[in-house]
């Protein structure tokens, strides 16, 4: 005998990849030699001590199980469960996460499924194999400045700014813009996540040779170890990244002589005592803008802060803390002006900046360039992902908001952050 | 840990990090141990008596940059509902008031620069203000405003960067600066300069830099190529020559990383660059074939003491590596 577990209804590898949201699975015998009746079956992490963790539920919203217990027909028929990531339990390599799959009456192993539970993750927990594969991806994806990256460096410019800055559409526009990249590396590498600087605390690990570089004391000019593939970064012709902190990486959180960046208790207290959006969105300001201006160079200009790669994990942090702010007060539900709103008015009133309400379609995903719109809309439409079909080629406002599908399963975008668990 | 358990954990550390915060004004009446502290925390919360107070304590003197730079928080912070307050730090930076003030006020300039909606408006009063202050007396001031300039491709301080680079004399930060200022928006008639440069060079720095930006023109392939050549020259230029021929001509560098890798008597951390370019860039089908480079890099894996040719050798390995 034989069994076949099917994420989102495919067998194939490049959709065994969970997080921490339940996704739906299915079970069934896929060779009924010696089944002589319906087949009482335990699925169960084969190795507890190393590699990610999945946990089961047999319907959601449920409990979560660490094993389950099911009755297989002896057709052949299909059996629904959904699983997921265990939370603190993420994966460091590709399928280090394997569900077994035991015949409860013999014990003999019917089937064994290699998973990865992918998660995003501080950039300074990741093991040197998984720097290395996000450096090498992220590498290849820009191929010394002539690869498709150069149409993310040209999206985050003066001309686009608009779209992305200033209002309430700053949060979600941030959240398509990392999706849209992370897609694009996990289409090189599909290990890959898109890790974080936590940038209210110290992180020595990330700006060193072997990671972001350490910037030269004259020129600021960023310097890497000679293994490490950013040597190569180029953006607009020119070979290098300009970067020079004005705190100690070793010891400080990001401070710039403008003042520090806030920590991460204070940032999600900013929505005040009624933990509202419109107030949560100047976050924009502090800690956004004040750990993009604690250095000089390329990050501390928006028409150059996307030049660098360090751009992407800063704003990683960005997104991690609405996700965690979203989690801890359960801000999930777009019908609530708690949720998301626009001068404190809910949603869509239409009078702010098209791309900014709740049902704008959002630039340069839409491929809309008539004004207010810029006029180019670099890198077409949002990369599509195995493992669901949300945001959408030309993603909403709305639809970035709810990203585990905690109220609605299928606008789950595929993400999520190593300390934001998945609560229904 | 379960995740209620989780959730508990965390609004518990919420509800601490609320009781600790504290007002600006709170802070005026703090000694400067504790208004270090609380700073941070104090700017996210205010109201308009706080911004009254901040405002006051920005123009007041004898107040400390700590406090300062505080007030200047809790102004960014409210912003948007006070644009007019972008007119007064404008004004401030243009004045004399004390460097490391006017260093704090750029920066918080530049940060309201990613979040203020109204700040498009007052992006030519703010360009305006920065050209003012190229040729100010604080090194660091002027070193930051000349490079958000040269950020926003701004032709004036492009001009006279150039300038500095051509007469020492007018120039406004080090040759080095001036050279990757210029990098933010490269045109061609910049190459002979650079060229120049890289034949009389002010500073090491100025070379590497000069090196670099010739990854832009396509006719400096071959200076590029003799300069990885060079053995006598300075090891750091030559590994810049090699990032930037890599950028240049990819098929060119490759035929010389191989050399190089090849070459008992070449610089170990060119080498570890020329083997990471190859593992990275080249093509998996041809490396697989080239049995000589494959034999070499086995042996510098097991021979060389170089721990930069060690990471490198690992890293061309676990890619290519039979």
């Amino acid at each position: 005998m034989r069994t076949e577990i099917t994420l989102n209804g495919s067998t194939s590898l490049a959709d065994r990849y969970l997080g921490w949201a339940p996704v739906p699975a299915q079970i069934r015998l896929a060779d009924t030699m010696g089944a002589v009746g319906p087949v009482a079956v335990r699925l169960r992490n084969q190795n507890l001590t190393r590699g990610g963790q999945v946990v089961f539920f047999t319907s959601v919203p449920g409990v979560e199980q660490a094993e389950l217990q099911l009755t297989l027909p002896e057709t052949g028929a299909p059996v629904a469960f959904h699983i997921a990531g265990q939370f603190q339990r993420p994966s460091t390599e590709d399928g280090d996460a394997a569900v077994e799959v035991i015949d409860a009456t013999t014990s003999q192993v019917l089937g064994i499924t290699p998973l990865m539970v992918r998660i995003r993750k501080s950039a300074v927990t990741l093991t040197t194999a998984e720097r290395d594969r996000f450096l090498a991806a992220f590498a290849t994806f820009n191929d010394r400045g002539m690869g498709r990256f150069s149409d993310f460096r040209n999206v985050h410019t003066n001309a686009g700014d608009p779209e992305a800055h200033w209002n309430a559409g700053f949060l979600p526009w941030h959240r398509a813009f990392l999706l849209d990249l992370e897609r694009e590396l996990q289409q090189i590498d599909p290990s890959v996540a898109l890790p974080y600087w936590r940038f209210d605390r110290p992180a020595p690990r990330l700006f060193s040779r072997t990671f972001m570089g350490v910037a030269d004391p004259t020129t600021a000019r960023v310097q890497f170890s000679a293994a490490n593939p950013l040597q190569f970064w180029a953006t607009d012709g020119a070979p290098g990244i300009v970067r020079r902190p004005f705190f100690n990486t070793r010891t400080q959180s990001a401070t710039g002589p403008g003042g520090t960046v806030l920590a991460e208790a204070t940032t999600l207290s900013l929505g005040g005592p009624a933990d509202r959006y419109w107030p949560f969105r100047t976050m924009e300001g502090n800690p956004h803008g004040t750990a993009h201006v604690s250095f000089s160079g390329f990050v501390s200009s928006i028409p150059t802060a996307a030049k660098d790669p360090l751009f992407f994990l800063l704003h990683a942090n960005v997104d991690r803390l609405w996700a965690k702010w979203q989690w801890v007060k359960r801000r999930f539900d777009v019908a609530s002006s708690s949720t998301f709103s626009v001068e404190n008015r809910f949603g869509d009133p239409g009078t702010t900046r098209v791309g900014h309400n709740l049902n704008d379609n959002m630039w340069p995903w839409n491929q809309v360039t008539t004004p207010p719109r810029p006029p180019t809309a670099p890198g077409g439409t949002m990369a599509p992902s195995p493992l669901t079909s949300a945001p959408g080629l030309s993603p909403t406002v709305s639809a970035m908001v709810d990203y585990q599908g905690v109220r609605t399963p299928a606008s789950r975008l595929g993400f999520d952050y190593d300390d934001v668990p998945f609560q229904f | 840990m379960d995740v209620p358990e989780y959730r508990r954990q965390v609004e518990a550390e919420l509800e601490q990090a609320a009781q600790q915060q504290t007002s600006f004004r709170e802070l005026l009446g703090s000694g400067p141990a504790a208004r270090r502290k609380m700073a941070p925390a104090a700017a996210a919360l205010q109201d308009d008596d706080d911004l009254t107070a901040a405002v006051g304590v920005l123009s007041d003197r004898a107040a400390d940059l700590g406090l300062q730079t505080a007030a200047l928080q809790v102004i960014s912070n409210n912003i948007e509902a006070r644009p007019e307050l972008i007119d007064r730090l404008l004004e401030l930076l243009r004045d004399t008031v004390p460097a490391d003030l006017r260093r704090a006020i750029l920066n918080v300039l530049q940060q309201i620069s990613f979040r203020m909606v109204l700040f498009p408006g007052k992006r030519p009063d703010y360009l305006a203000t920065l050209r003012s202050i190229i040729e100010d007396p604080d090194a660091q001031l002027r070193r930051r405003a000349i490079g958000i300039l040269a950020r926003e491709k701004d032709e004036y301080v492009q001009r006279r960067l150039i300038e500095g680079l051509e007469q020492r004399s007018r120039a406004l930060v080090p040759a080095a600066k001036a050279i990757q200022f210029l990098g933010y928006d490269v045109h061609a008639e910049y190459f002979p300069l650079l060229r120049r440069i890289i034949e009389q060079p002010p500073s090491r720095a100025a070379k590497r830099e000069a090196v670099r930006l010739l990854a832009a023109d396509p006719a400096a392939t071959d200076l590029l190529v003799a300069l990885l050549n060079d053995k006598q020259e300075d090891p750091e230029v030559r590994r810049t020559a090699a990032v930037a021929l890599q950028s240049l001509a990819p098929d060119r560098f490759e035929g010389q990383a191989r050399r190089i890798v090849l070459d008992d008597d070449e610089d170990d951390e060119l080498r570890a660059v020329s083997i990471s370019a190859l593992t990275q860039f080249a093509n998996p089908a041809a490396l697989r074939q080239d049995d000589q480079l494959n034999r070499r890099i086995g042996q510098l894996r097991a021979e060389s003491g170089s721990r930069q040719v060690q990471q490198a050798t690992a890293g061309y390995l676990s890619k290519h590596g039979a």
